[in-house]
Parts: structure tokens; sequence; C-alpha cells
């Protein structure tokens, strides 16, 4: 049994019957937890619980108003003091009630269009007495309820009140089965539960202290640990193996010209991926200057020789949300062009795409992109440092040919789901093309690159209905959402 | 990506089953996005549109057929290139004034064309796609067909400022105007003229010596409509792009000449000169076989890689370890040499590639921006925190309305341009707002709730240069939330931080309670600001219970250097 149900059973034993707000004084626990040990009590069979009905009212805006006079009240009123016509109380608000709840009650009667007074009203009207009654009752039983049964119909019909039901305890009673327990446990009284610094330090095997047992498979209260959120564990879980493969972190900015994410890329300047549709562009700011002109000549050359169309610094200038990490490769392929030292590199961050979102879709994911910059390096290397990464993750992929503006060769990566069978693409890799290369000022080296999904990663790790979930942050969710092992 | 699709009883007549298509597309480079036994749909990607086309498509998995174990080309693939007929068929006479409006315009006659069979209704689907997607709807190119044998030559393509004719699908005659804002593709595709000349002024039409064959990108007449018994087809490609209609021009040239057909070149007269046109251009590469083995990482002789490239559907000669290689007319996506060795791969297949390690040490390094978030992320643990991760992208309500914050200007944030949805407007300039709305949203769980998030937020400096920084927020949510706790919290965690020198400075501000708010500064820097917040933010927010909260920058200007 539970220190807390020996507590009330204790409480219980001389005078067999208890309030719910006796209970939890006496005993000194929290509602909750007082409540939580009646329950078992309940049903273990050792109390029994008497619930009752009781009743509370809300009064309406309306019927704020009516505290001191009800609107027949006032009509009536009126027509005693002047000649009061249908059109002139016809008006205000409430007056139409009033009048028929005063034709009701006797008090006027309408003769043509003039409202005659009948008889007096009485001092004490009975609707006005019983809304004042509730209003200064904050609760009442069911005596009440049944004795006015009328009266309160009569004032929720006219919207005046709304009354709200709930049980209470009304007494807690010990049954012989649970005053059998409280005593037994009295005997046990000599054995020690608590430990206390006391006991500790004049504790001795001699003295037969005895521990009292406890019911090790009682229920205890939920401990929520704080926790790291799902998809960080994930990225960093990502993050650990590139650097465990050599990779060094780099990182760039998710505001970029269109200049890094499509132009030094390779990517036509009426290319449909960069139509409104499906990029986010910025009205503030509206535009990124390119401050490098040797290297703004080299991209405009690139485009115009291989594109044959007019190249535009102009539209090269547009502020937009990166719709991929590949713009901080392009970044980087620039500065250590011609670097002699073999160099691997990658970035994990947000990318943008122009959805609808909804309680399905999202606008923003996360890409880790990579890159590795050397004299030596082939088609083969990077197929092996992918698939390296994978199996990591315990993930078995398959690569196929695909078309990306930026690499030649190019290649997809893809696995097959083995619940539902299908084929899901992760990611693109492949050569950085020559002109790219040239353009940034490469010359002797090649470029291996690849840019990898990681939201379609989490949904192997942890069940998500969406991936809205992951980035909902409900507290509950995040309290008991399944922990990724890192 | 665009997708084709084919009746599958069409490629078993080619000689392709499912269980091959299903080897081969892949191999190619594309997918099978459907297949319900009747007719298959492929992805093709953009860079070969060529596939799109019936022919185009049959060719290709032919050639790459001897690729798998046990398989021949089920008919003999061509070893030359392809050539245009020397004799013109007709005069095309273009009006100067379509230079400028449409200036581009190229043509062809093929003859004994074979249209039945389905053969048709691909011709048809191929040209709608090429025009839609590498046409890009039309204005960059676009592909109009018509009986040749129902003409009356000579041909005009002309500018004018009206016309009547009754477009294909109506029997009435219809002026441009009408065309332009009544006929389903006249809605569809009139924005073309809006874009380049405006409207209401020139229109390109294509016509024989007696009637209006069509409103040129818009709409063909029902006079000389292809049909099913077509032998000869007048086909016309016009646009903006002149690259673009010549390799769309190449595709058709070489489509018609596989299925059987000859094609017959045009007299063009233009500005009193005259011309045979088109020419089919033919280009030819030189690999160096040994370069390309090392790019891919293989090891096979240049005879080898010379006959993987004849099953990609080139020609090729084999020189002295080097091999030159006569690029399909077709293709569009050969720009050089490392173009031609991706085919040599994909001939070679991807799944027989070696995969190899690369050779050396690498010295791996981390980003401190993240390793100082997660270190945080250990300190807010300690603390009880919870984690969370919001999104960037915000909007005004939630990240200034809510927190009552009065935005007047809003020169210093980042805002979008062309979101689809109001929930999108701008990016976040402060986390806790997101935090809040998280603790709204989880009313029903167990209190305290404590959350956290460290993340980047954004504004503008000198109205257009973008500030990042790195802020961490928190929040904690309970009966008993009070100063104390926030204030207790800030102290532990910016000791831990390694921050000296902190002092507290009573703050006004609209979020938090008035007395009971504060800065925290180390010597003369405003680092945070913490305290109880007013029940105006709690109850915008919908939190029912008192919550103190914190923002901290760590990082006052995150500056991405581009080195190592």
């Amino acid at each position: 049994m539970h220190e807390y149900e020996i507590k009330i059973l204790s409480i219980l034993k001389t005078d067999r019957h208890e309030t719910e707000a006796g209970i939890i004084s006496k005993s000194g626990l929290g509602r909750d937890s007082a409540m939580w040990a009646l329950q078992n009590l309940n049903e273990k069979g050792l109390v029994r619980i008497k619930n009752k009905k009781m009743f509370s009212a809300v009064l309406t805006k309306e019927a704020l108003g009516y505290i001191d006079e009800f609107p027949e009240e006032k009509i009536a009123r009126m027509s005693r003091n002047s000649r009061l016509s249908m059109e002139i109380v016809g008006t205000p608000e409430g007056s139409n009630i009033g009048i028929i709840w005063a034709k009701k009650n006797k008090w006027i009667e309408i003769r043509g269009n003039t409202i005659m007074p009948i008889e007096p009203t009485p001092k004490e009207y009975w609707q006005r007495m019983l809304l004042n009654e509730i209003k200064n009752k904050k609760e009442f039983d069911a005596l009440f309820m049944e004795k006015n049964k009328q009266g309160i119909e009569t004032l929720v019909k006219r919207k005046l009140i709304e009354i709200k039901e709930k049980n209470i305890i009304e007494d807690i009673e010990i049954t012989e089965k649970g005053l059998e327990t409280a005593i037994s446990d009295q005997e046990a009284k000599h054995e020690i539960k608590e430990l206390t610094k006391e006991i500790i330090s004049r504790y001795s095997d001699k003295e037969g202290m005895k521990f009292k047992k406890y019911d090790i498979n009682a229920d205890t209260e939920k401990i929520y640990p704080a926790r790291i959120h799902p998809l960080s564990i994930f990225i960093n879980k990502i993050r650990s193996i590139w650097i465990e493969l050599g990779f060094k972190e780099i990182s760039g900015p998710i505001v970029e010209s269109e200049f890094w994410v499509f132009d030094a890329l390779f990517s036509p300047q009426d290319h449909p991926t960069r139509e409104m549709q499906d990029t986010f562009f910025l009205s503030n700011p509206r535009e990124i200057d390119i401050e490098d002109d040797e290297l703004k000549r080299k991209i405009k050359n690139m485009h115009e020789k291989n594109w044959r169309g007019k190249w535009e610094v102009e539209i090269a200038k547009h502020a937009v949300l990166r719709t991929h990490s590949t713009g901080v490769s392009a970044h980087y392929m620039h500065s250590l062009a011609n670097t002699t030292k073999p160099i691997k590199l990658f970035t994990i961050g947000k990318i943008f795409r122009n959805e609808t979102i909804d309680f399905k879709h999202l606008a923003e994911f996360h890409q880790v992109d990579g890159l590795i910059i050397g004299k030596d390096l082939d088609f083969s290397n990077l197929i092996f440092t992918l698939k390296r990464f994978y199996e990591r993750l315990g993930i078995n992929i398959s690569i196929k040919p695909a078309y990306f503006p930026f690499v030649e060769p190019g290649l997809e990566i893809n696995y097959i789901d083995k619940k539902t069978g299908e084929v899901i693409e992760l990611g693109g890799a492949g050569i950085i093309r020559d002109e790219i290369k040239k353009a940034l000022g490469i010359t002797d080296n090649e470029v291996l690159a690849f840019g990898l999904g990681i939201e379609r990663l989490i949904f192997r790790e942890i069940p998500l209905a969406s991936l809205i979930e992951l980035y909902k942050n409900d507290v509950g969710w995040l309290r008991n959402v399944k922990q990724i092992k890192g | 990506m665009a997708s084709i699709n084919f009746l599958l009883k069409d490629l078993e007549d080619q000689g392709f089953d499912m269980a091959l298509l299903e080897i081969l597309v892949p191999k190619i480079g594309m997918e099978i996005e459907k297949n319900d036994g009747n007719e298959v749909v492929i992805d093709i990607t953009p860079n070969r549109p060529d596939l799109m086309d019936f022919t185009g498509f049959v060719r290709a998995l032919n050639a790459l057929a001897p690729s798998i174990e046990g398989k021949k080309q089920s008919r003999a693939i061509r070893k030359n290139i392809y050539e245009i007929k020397n004799r013109a068929l007709a005069n095309l006479h273009i009006d100067k004034k379509t230079k400028k409006i449409r200036p581009f315009i190229s043509m062809i006659i093929a003859k004994n064309v074979n249209l039945k069979n389905n053969r048709l209704q691909y011709l048809l689907n191929f040209s709608e796609k090429l025009s839609d997607t590498l046409g890009r709807k039309r204005k960059k190119f676009a592909v109009g067909m018509y009986d040749f044998d129902k003409i009356t030559p000579d041909l005009f393509y002309n500018a004018v400022h009206d016309a009547k004719f009754a477009p294909l699908g109506n029997g009435t005659e219809m002026s441009i105007s009408e065309i332009l804002d009544k006929h389903e593709k006249g809605i569809k595709y009139k924005s073309i003229f809006d874009s380049i000349n405006g409207r209401g002024s020139l229109f390109t039409i294509l016509k024989d010596s007696e009637r209006i064959l069509s409103l040129v990108p818009i709409v063909n007449s029902e006079y000389a409509k292809v049909t099913e018994n077509t032998k000869s087809i007048l086909l016309d490609i016009t646009g903006t792009s002149e690259q673009g209609v010549q390799q769309a021009m190449n595709i058709f040239i070489c489509s018609f000449i596989d299925s059987g057909s000859e094609v017959y070149p045009v007299n063009v007269y233009y500005d009193n000169k005259t011309n045979i046109m088109p020419t089919l251009e033919h280009r030819q590469i030189k690999i160096n076989a040994k370069k390309a083995c090392k790019k891919l990482g293989i090891n096979i002789s240049s005879n080898d890689a010379a006959r993987l490239l004849e099953m990609m559907g080139y020609s090729t000669e084999v020189n002295n370890g080097s091999i030159i290689a006569h690029i399909p007319e077709f293709r569009s996506d050969i720009f050089n040499s490392q173009d031609v060795i991706e085919d040599i791969a994909i001939a070679y297949g991807y799944d027989n590639i070696t995969a190899k390690p690369i050779e050396g040490n690498f010295e791996s390094s981390v980003d401190k921006i993240r390793e100082r978030t997660n270190e945080i992320s250990t300190f807010m643990i300690g603390l009880g925190f919870s984690e969370v991760v919001n999104t960037y992208l915000t909007n005004e309500k939630l990240n200034f309305e809510n927190m009552q914050i009065n935005v007047l200007d809003k020169k210093n944030t980042v805002t979008i341009l062309n979101a689809k949805t109001e929930a999108i407007t701008m990016l976040r300039t402060d986390l806790l707002p997101g935090i809040l709305n998280n603790l709204g949203a989880s009313l029903t769980e167990k209190m305290p709730q404590k959350l956290f998030e460290v993340g980047s937020v954004f504004s503008l400096e000198n109205s257009n240069k973008v500030h990042e920084q790195l802020r961490l927020a928190f929040a904690s949510e309970h009966a008993k939330a009070n100063f104390s706790e926030i204030k207790a919290y800030i102290d532990s965690l910016l000791k831990l931080m390694g921050i000296e020198d902190i002092t507290f400075k009573e703050e006004k501000s609209s979020m938090f309670i008035e007395g009971r708010c504060a800065i925290a500064m180390s010597g003369n820097k405003k680092i945070g600001i913490f305290g109880e917040l007013h029940p105006k933010v709690l109850n915008a927010f919908r939190l029912e219970e008192p919550t103190v909260a914190a923002e901290i920058t760590i990082y006052e200007k995150i500056e991405y250097q581009f080195s190592i």
C-alpha cells in the first residue's frame, strides 16, 4: 500500500467519516495526490466514496443589467409615470421582452397604441429575487434546484443564467475491510517508514530496527526529464559522422542573392525553378550587391557562352531565401579554388521552398551539403563517400544517373523503405561542371559535391504523422517522443 | 521533371516488356512514375527532352539494351549521322516585322510519315510537352504542325494587327482579339504577347497562299489539321531563342528520320535574301579515354569506352587512345567532354563502378557557432528546460502584435515578397514568440512547462544588409512562476556561460509587467532581457498560468567569412 493511502486510512480510522476538504487538510497532501490515493482505496474496497451533484450558475451579460430592475418592471413603472406609446418603448433593447413579460404578469395592457398600467408591480418581483439569490450563492445543491425548478427554468429560457453541474465528494467512509487494514498497519507502526537523518545517525543492528516494506508495484507520479529536440539530436548525429570521415564543418547565410544560389551554379536565368512559385523572394531587402566585379564578369561569360541568352545582373542581385545550401559550397569553391592540400567540407542548414503550408506541408527544411576539393578525385571516390555515410546511419543506398545543372556526371541516391517498399529519394551528387570550376577560378582541382535531405531520414528514426509535428513543439509530444539514438 | 505517357503494348511491340523497362529506365537516369499494366508514365529530366518523344525513347533503350547481360539490340542502331534532304519543298516568306515580336522560325517538311498506332497522339503530346517545358510555356519556342498535302504553298510568316479565322475546336471565325480573350488557348497563352509588345499592336501568323494556318504560337486553324491519315507534315518551330528553336528542331528531324520518313528543308525569303533552311549541325568532341577513365575511377580500354558511347547513341572513331565522339544531333545537353564522359558512365552502369576511398589524411573541424549552441543547450537541460525548434519564417501578428510590440516602421525587418500563405510574411526577429506559441498549444499538459530555444534571428542594418544574431530564449510557465525564479536562472546561466561583471538594471518593456522586468548587463553591454510576462502577452498567446521568460544574445553578429 502506498504511504498516502496509509495516511488517509489512519485519518478515517477514528471518526470513520470525513469530507474531501477534511482529508486534504488533515493529511497535508496536495489535492491531486489525495484524490489519487482515495481513488486507489476506493478501488481496493477500503473506503466508500459518496458523490453529490452540485450546481453553479453563470449570469449572462444581459442578466447583469437586470439585477436592480427587470425590463418588465421598468415598462410598468414608466407606464404609471406618463402616457406611454408603443413607438417610444419599441426601440430600446429589452423593451419588447419587457412588454411581453409585463403583459404576462398582468401589470399592463395595450390599448390601441398606448400602454396602460393595470396592477401595481410587486416590490419583490420573484424573477428578480431569484436572480439575486442565485447571484449571491456560489454553489447550490439539488434541493435548491428542485425547490426553484420552475423559476430557474424561466431564467434559463430567458438566457439570463447558465447552469453548470459537477460531481463533488460529499462523504468518505472507511469500510470494514479498510478498518482492518488500518489496524494491522498500526501494528506495524514500529517499522521504519521514511528514512530520516535522525534514524541514520542512531541506526544499530542490535536494536532490531526493521524497515517497512514498500509496494514496489505502486504507481508513482510521472517525472518528465528536460530533453533535447529530436531534430537537434539527429543533426548532431549527422555532423559527427561527417566529422569522423574527415570533413570540416562550414556555414553560410540563408539570405542570399540569386547569384550565389543559381547563377554561380550554372542554372540559366530563365530556368523554371527560379520562378516565383518555387522560391521565396524578399521585399526587404530587394537586392544584395555582388561585390566581386571580376567574378561577376566570369559568371556572365559562362552563362552567355553556354546558354546563349542575355545574362542580367539585375536578376542575379535579387535577394532570396536559399533553396539549397549548395550556395555555401559555391562560396567555398571560390575561396579555396586552388588549395594544394585536398580538403573535405560539409554544412548543415535551413533551406526554403515556397510551398503552400498546411497541416502537412512546411516551407523550410534542412539540408546537408558537402564538397571535396583536390587533384586526384574521381566519381568512384564520391560513391564511396556517400555509401560510407549512409552505412553509418544503417541505410543501404542505391545510386542512379540523375540530372542537376551544376554537376556532370550526376547521381541520385535512393533507398527502399523496407516497410512500404517505397523508393525514397535522399539526395543528389556529382562532379562539379568544368564551366563552374573555371568561372570560380579552379584550375587543376576536381570538386566532388553532394546535397542530401535531412527530414526524410527522421521518419526512419521517430514516428511522425507529418513533418509539421516536428516543428510544433507540443510539450506533450516533446515529453513522450521516442529518443533518437545518438 | 516532365512526365510522359506511353501505352505498354506499344513499348512491348518494340521489344520492351515491363521487366526490361524497370531495369533500363532508371539506368538511363529516368523514373517509371506509374504503371497500371496498360499505360506507363515516365518521368523525364529536363536535360533529355529527346526522351519525351516515343521514337527517341525507344531509340535510347534499344541502344542501351546490350548493357544488360544476354540482351541484344532488337534493331540495328544507326552508325552514320542524320541528314536532311538537299531539295527544298516549299518557299517560306518572312515578314521583317516579325523580328520584333517572335524573331526566329524554323520549318521542315517530313514525307512518308506514319501516324497510325498512336503515333499521332505521341507526336502531339511530345510537341505540347516540349513547348511547355524547354519552350517555357511556348514563350521561348513552340511547335506547330499541319498536313502539308492540304496546303497551298508559298508560306508566309507575317506580323499583323488583326486577322480572322476559325481556330481549332471552333467552327466559326474569330478575330485575334476575340481568340485571345475567349478561346481556351488564347486565354492560356496571351501573356506571351503582353510581355513582348503590350496588347493590341502586332501578332504573328503563319499562312499559306490562301488561308491562315495559325496564330503563332497560340492556336492553329481547323484548316490543314494533322490526322492519323496524314502522309506529309509541315512542322514549324518559332520562338524568341534561336538556340531553343534550333535544338527543338533537331530533335524532330532525328525523330522523323528514325521513324522512316524523309525530311526536307524550305527556301527562306527574308530581306531580299534566299536561304535553304534548316541545316543540321554535326558536332564532334574528342575524348582522351585515359582521362575519361580517371575522372570516373574505372579502368577500360578506349575501344570499350567507344562501344559504351555507341550504346548511348553516339557514333565513334578510335584513334591512338583518343575517341572522336559524334554527338547525336538530338542531344542539346552535350556541352563538352565532361558530358560525354557521363554518358560513358551511364552505359558502363553506375552500379558497376567500384567505390574507392579517398587516399590521404583529412583533418576535421567543427563550426564554432554550432558548438556553442550545443554547449548552451546542455546548460539549459541542466536547468530543467526542454529544447524546441521553431521555424525561421513567421508573421507580424505572432512576432510583434502578440508581444505587444508596436512596429511603426518595418524597415529593419526581413520581409517576404511572394509567400503563398498569410502565415508567412517575415523572418523572425526574436525567439520568444515561437516559444510562447508552443506553450499556448500545450495547455492540457502538466505544469510546470519549461522550454528553451537557441537559434538565429534576423534584422536589417543600414536598411539593406541582413544582420543575423544567435540568441537563447527560455520561458517557464506554472502557477508560482515569478521574477525571482527567472532571475535565479539568469544568474546561474550567465555564470555557466562565462560572462563576468554582471549587473541588472530595471527596464520598461511592453511585454513584461512594469517593475518586474530587467536587463542583464556585462560591463556596459546589454546581453539580455527577462521578467514576468504581462497578462496581455499571456492572453494573446492563450497562456493560462503565470509565465516568466528571458531572451539573451549569444553572438551579437554572425558573419560568414567563407574561409577555414
